[in-house]
Parts: C-alpha cells; sequence; structure tokens
C-alpha cells in the first residue's frame, strides 16, 4: 500500500531466477520427448562431427568427382541461355510466328541436354557421396553447412527442388528455383521504417504530418531512422 | 516496447520456418547420399534434433535477454518510484491546482 493506492511490486531477482528455473525444470519434466530431442541435438552438435574418411575413401571419392566436367555443363548452359534469349525475343506477347516455334524448338534442345548433363553431373556426384558414406565428415558438414545456410544469411528460404549444398555442379544449377528472402531483417526493417508513420492522423496527408506544429517531434524520430534505413536498403539492392 | 516485440516475433517466425524448410530439405540431401533406410532415419533424427537444439537454444537466449533487460528496466524504475514516495503525487494535485486557478 502506498499513499492509499496498491501497488504491484516486482519480484526480487532471486525470486524472478528461481521463478524461471523452477518453470524450466517444469516444463522439461512434463514434455519430455520435446527435452530429449533438446538434449539429443546438444549432444549432437558438441561430439557429431562424422567419420573421418580413410586413405581408400577419399580416394575414390576424390577420382569420381575428378570425373564430372563442370566446363561442359558451363557451355550447355550458356547454350540453353541464347538459345531461350533468341527465342524470348522473337516470341510476342500471345503469339508465336514460325521463326519463334522454332527458337523455341532449339531452346527446348538445349535445355534437355543440359538437363541430361547436370542428371549425370548429378548421379556421379551421388555415387561419390556413398562412397563417403552419410555420418563420414563429409555428410556432416554439408548437412552443416546447408543448415547455417539457412540459418545465417537472414533466414534464407528456399523452395523447390531441395539440393542446397551439394557442390561443382549442383552448385552452379540456375534451374534450382530458389525463392530467398531475408524474413526477419526485412520485416524488422519494414516496421522500424512505418513505426513513425503510424502516429499519423487519419485524415493527414503525408505532407502534412511531415510538417504539422503538434506532430513535429514524431517526424523528427521517423525520419532519420527513415532516411538511414532506406539509404541501407538501396545499399544493399 | 513495441518495436522489440516486432523484432522478436519476426526472429521467431524467421527462426522457425528456416528450421522447418531445412527439415524438408534435410531428405533430398540424406538421399544423394545412397544410405540405406535405418541410417538414413538415424541421420535425420540426429541433424533435426541438432538443427532444433540450435533454433530452441537461440530463441531461448533472444526471449531471455530481451526479458531480462524489460525486468531490470522494470526494477529500476520500481526503486525509482519507492525513492521519490508521494513526490509524483504531490506534483500532480499542484498542477490539477494551477489548472483550476486558471480556469
Amino acid at each position: 500500500m502506498q499513499n492509499g493506492r496498491q501497488v504491484a511490486r516486482l519480484p526480487d531477482t532471486t525470486t524472478a531466477i528461481n521463478l524461471v528455473v523452477n518453470s524450466t525444470a517444469k516444463f522439461a519434466k512434463n514434455h519430455k520427448i520435446i527435452s530429449g530431442s533438446y538434449l539429443l541435438g546438444i549432444l549432437v552438435l558438441l561430439f557429431g562431427s562424422g567419420a573421418q574418411l580413410t586413405y581408400d575413401q577419399q580416394r575414390t571419392y576424390e577420382n569420381i568427382i575428378r570425373t564430372i566436367d563442370t566446363d561442359i555443363e558451363f557451355e550447355a548452359s550458356s547454350r540453353y541461355g541464347n538459345a531461350y534469349n533468341a527465342y524470348y525475343g522473337s516470341k510476342g506477347w500471345f503469339s508465336c510466328d514460325s521463326l519463334c516455334t522454332r527458337m523455341k524448338k532449339k531452346a527446348d534442345e538445349a535445355k534437355r541436354e543440359l538437363d541430361g548433363i547436370r542428371a549425370e553431373g548429378f548421379s556421379r556426384m551421388s555415387d561419390a557421396k556413398a562412397s563417403a558414406g552419410i555420418f563420414s565428415e563429409v555428410g556432416v558438414n554439408e548437412a552443416r553447412d546447408s543448415f547455417w545456410e539457412y540459418f545465417n544469411k537472414g533466414k534464407k528460404v528456399s523452395l523447390g527442388p531441395a539440393m542446397e549444398g551439394v557442390e561443382g555442379v549442383c552448385a552452379s544449377s540456375s534451374t534450382l528455383t530458389k525463392t530467398t528472402f531475408q524474413f526477419a531483417k526485412r520485416q524488422s526493417m519494414w516496421d522500424a521504417l512505418f513505426v513513425g508513420m503510424r502516429s499519423m492522423g487519419r485524415n493527414e496527408s503525408t505532407g502534412e504530418y511531415m510538417v504539422s506544429e503538434k506532430d513535429e517531434h514524431h517526424a523528427c524520430e521517423a525520419l532519420p531512422i527513415t532516411f538511414v534505413l532506406l539509404t541501407r536498403f538501396a545499399r544493399r539492392r | 516496447m513495441k518495436m522489440l516485440m516486432n523484432v522478436l516475433m519476426n526472429f521467431t517466425l524467421g527462426l522457425v520456418m528456416c528450421f522447418f524448410v531445412f527439415v524438408f530439405s534435410l531428405w533430398a540431401l540424406i538421399k544423394s547420399y545412397q544410405p540405406d533406410t535405418l541410417t538414413a532415419v538415424a541421420f535425420f533424427i540426429c541433424a533435426a534434433c541438432g538443427a532444433f537444439a540450435t533454433v530452441a537454444t537461440f530463441l531461448v537466449g533472444m526471449f531471455g535477454t530481451a526479458g531480462g533487460a524489460v525486468f531490470v528496466v522494470a526494477k529500476v524504475a520500481e526503486q525509482n518510484m519507492i525513492q521519490n514516495g508521494g513526490n509524483g503525487d504531490n506534483m500532480r494535485r499542484g498542477e490539477q491546482r494551477r489548472h483550476l486557478h486558471y480556469q
């Protein structure tokens, strides 16, 4: 009680820490699968570095990798790119004349050739990986790199054929249709951009809001943030 | 505070989404190694648990830091309020009186 008013008191630090620890322990006891998975995950992170390749495994792996010709794939990819550009340039909005049809056939042919070469590359890469094994350092490192790629690059999300982290031919593959977006950062940036604008009155235009005296302090807060964020955004682009 | 909540929610959504996308992409990665079913399932469970542990640790750390910071700020504010005693009320009453006088 303070001056006749009821004042809600915050718990002291020790009580708060105890509360957190007790709640965590209770949660762990009640949700055994979740806590078990978490512990297993921690153990995997700490000790799972993958089995080291033996000399023979290493030699087999490298021999198979060496048979993958990336130059052929690059040439086929360039041929397909040129053929597709020629087709795209010759076609109308809703029509395709005889020249366009010819170009389309050429582009389709180049695409089939490229797909064949890529499939061959994938197959050889798969053989090389099979010789190393999934629990080898190659497999573990690839899975780890794949995870950190998603995690670090601004929570990158890839949709489409999930062939991430495959080296060589697969990495240069342009057909892997990736829809990437940096979700959290971008979303936070837009939130920060509009946080000042939200205080704008219903019947106020942006210009009025920017120059109005009553909201001068809001504009002063919003403008530097907006400017800094836009500059940063433009630089990234 | 609202901004902090926004950032926390965005990171939570981003991380949870990236975890699920990783788990879905994991099977294709495993298949490229041509393992037998048992090994594939074992690797899948280990990798998914590892990813879950990383994401959970990150999120717990993030929320813990944010919650801790808010708690400390609230605690300091509470201490100040207790130290000032009824000053705040007296000031408010004074302002009210002034206001009534001008009316």
